[in-house]
């Protein structure tokens, strides 16, 4: 696929590592449905339910209830973000509140697939989403795959 | 004998086609009809209802119009790229499009159509509904149409062609 120079300039770290664009526009989904495999609906724990958000896990824009939302699809929380035999990793990037702002998936090639907002699906390194606009990693999860 | 001349959309037009050729008239006549009906029966159309759906469809004035499209485009620009619809709705441009207020409804109905995403939230801030039912929940197309449908059941005149 190709690069995008407007990326670029809202997230810096994107030009100094490895990504391309991997997918059309979409306002159908977000970063977190994209993070939990989905691609038809939008997660966002609003209170007045008119996003999608796990039954039963608070609607609130914390890291426990986002770490609870993947949990409800197997998901715990993990130390480590390297790639290992047996376990698909999603990455949870926090602002310097600790509020969530961004989710990636790891892909079986070690690198990670992220959602950016209503833009497109991008295929990148952990870091090259660290900035002012995601913030940092605050939080890796696994969950065994067959 | 006076004409007058009134502006339809193509669905519009289509219903009234249909409810024509049903009723075995020709839609002039199906429009006569209505007309004499309510001047009958003009009680069957309350003042208030009548107010309240002119009040829902009076003209926005341009330069409400025009502030809307620039404060849109300064939060489109911003917040592009960012995962969360609560950060989008929390940019200044989006709570002072928010702020202008039920007069501007018609208008994000109508733009709902070319983004669906944009507007569901300060149509929910705006109004205090919210029309999505569970089984749409973050279905965004769906959720879009579900906040047309509310439009109309309203009495909002949206736009088809936006």
């Amino acid at each position: 696929m190709y690069r995008r120079p407007e990326f670029e300039i809202k997230w810096p770290s994107l030009s100094r590592t490895d990504y391309q664009v991997t997918s059309p526009k979409s306002q159908e989904y977000n970063c977190f449905a994209w993070a939990a495999e989905e691609d038809d609906r939008w997660w966002q724990p609003i209170p007045g339910e008119q996003f999608y958000w796990p039954d039963g896990v608070p609607q609130e824009e914390t890291i426990e209830a986002y770490i609870q939302a993947y949990q409800t699809l197997g998901y715990e929380i993990c130390l480590g973000e390297g790639l290992e035999v047996g376990y698909q990793k999603i990455a949870i990037y926090v602002d310097s509140s600790g509020i969530p702002t961004h989710a990636a998936r790891q892909l079986a090639n070690g690198k990670w697939t992220s959602k950016l907002g209503w833009l497109e699906d991008i295929e990148h390194e952990l870091d090259g989403l660290v900035g002012d606009r995601y913030g940092v990693v605050g939080q890796i999860l696994k969950r065994a795959v067959n | 004998m006076n004409t007058i001349a009134i502006a339809l959309s193509d669905e519009r037009l289509l219903k009234l086609q249909k409810l024509a050729n049903d009723l075995n008239v020709s839609i002039e006549e199906l429009v006569l009809i209505g007309i004499e009906n309510l001047l009958a029966q003009p009680e069957s159309l309350s003042p208030y209802t009548a107010q309240d759906i002119l009040n829902k469809n009076a003209k926005i004035p341009p330069e409400i119009v025009d502030k809307f499209y620039a404060l849109a485009s300064d939060w489109e620009k911003d917040v592009a790229g960012l995962s969360s619809t609560a950060q989008m709705s929390q940019h200044p441009a989006y709570q002072e499009i928010i702020s202008m207020g039920t007069h501007i409804v018609p208008l994000l109905l109508s733009e709902l159509k070319r983004n669906p995403l944009y507007w569901l939230s300060a149509l929910s801030a705006i109004t205090g509904e919210n029309p999505i039912k569970p089984e749409q929940r973050g279905r965004v197309k769906q959720m879009a149409s579900a906040w047309i449908d509310w439009g109309r059941n309203q009495g909002y005149a949206i736009e088809e062609n936006v």
